[in-house]
């Protein structure tokens, strides 16, 4: 690649060769050109790309003091019965332009009526199958955020704000197996949220509430997020309830 | 014929996947993954869309000659003012 790199370079004025050269030295592989464009008070993420294939993800709205990027993730094989919807704020004390946020996670699951007649095993297996985490990520006016994720243990697990403005499809939950992991490591105050600003990273402790009830703000996620213990995965799925 | 040229006064901040750009005066931020700040770069008002084109293709090594990628990118960074007609 280094010959077609130089004849590329030349092609470009000397103010802009380093530039260029340092974006090719990365070596990176050929990916649909992509751009995403929103204003700076903005209200929404727009995504554009050159190409008809997009996630399945999309933005929101949101209120006119805040940007608000918002998808699904749909899971896979998922048995959880916990709280079904949280909030975590966080604020950037470091920084003169002061940004508030909050990341809200909704875990939706098809309602009961939809297997009516069907024999429990399917009917869990379906639920299993269509259970959706819906995270919907909102920051003050002005804050601009290039990409956002959920780490665990410093290890970025989920993207909620990418180039596409969008959350990936849970194939992308990298290094971790399932829902139920992320929700236990997220249970046990191992998770961030890293916000991507230039130059840097804010890292930020996820400090969340139950959505379905009055809880006090700030309350951890341990307090309101409980998955089902690793041993009642291998059950029957007669019942995905913890007992 | 159309040579696209990107304006001069952007300025362009690596970010974690790609390129942020602000425009400023038009109150605007883009993200741009690294295959469109390459087609953007190439933008110098002396190459045209088939010319850049055949340098994406030259420079990823692709099999395929990625014209309608690269014309749907530079219809897209006209629109936000990010590349001229020179």
């Amino acid at each position: 690649m280094e010959n077609n790199n130089n004849k590329i370079l030349e092609k470009v004025s000397s103010e802009r060769r380093d530039f260029l050269k340092l974006v090719l030295a990365g070596g990176a592989a050929f990916a649909a050109p992509m751009m995403t464009s929103f204003s700076i008070d903005g209200l929404w993420a727009q995504t554009s790309s050159s190409t008809s294939s997009s996630s399945s993800s999309s933005s929101s709205s949101s209120s006119s003091s805040s940007s608000t990027y918002s998808s699904y993730c749909s899971a896979i094989k998922f048995e959880y019965d916990g709280p079904q919807g949280f909030e975590a704020h966080f604020s950037d004390p470091n920084r003169a332009a002061r940004m508030n946020g909050e990341v809200t996670l909704t875990i939706s699951a098809p309602s009961n009526d939809n297997g009516k007649g069907k024999d429990d095993d399917e009917k869990n297996v379906n639920a299993a199958q269509t259970t959706r985490l819906a995270t919907v990520l909102t920051i003050s006016r002005n804050a601009i955020v290039s990409d956002a994720y959920i780490a665990v243990d410093g290890i970025r697990v989920v993207t909620l704000l990418s180039g596409k403005g969008t959350i990936y499809p849970s194939t992308s939950l990298n290094y971790i197996c399932d829902f139920t992991q992320l929700l236990e490591a997220l249970a046990a105050d191992r998770a961030t949220v890293d916000l991507g600003r230039v130059g840097h990273v804010l890292e930020v402790r996820v400090e969340g509430r139950d959505q379905s009830s009055s809880g006090t703000r700030g309350s951890s996620w341990a307090r309101s997020c409980r998955p089902c213990p690793s041993s009642s995965r291998g059950r029957s799925r007669r019942s995905s309830r913890c007992s | 014929m159309n040579y696209p040229k990107r304006i001069e006064e952007l300025e362009i901040n690596p970010a974690d996947d790609g390129f942020i750009i602000y425009q400023p005066d038009r109150d605007r931020v883009h993200y741009l993954n690294h295959t469109a700040v390459v087609i953007l770069e190439l933008c110098t008002g002396l190459n045209s869309p088939a010319e850049i084109a055949n340098m994406v293709q030259e420079v990823f090594k692709l099999n395929h000659l990625p014209q309608e990628e690269v014309e749907d990118m530079l219809a897209m960074m006209k629109g936000e003012g990010l590349v001229v007609n020179s």
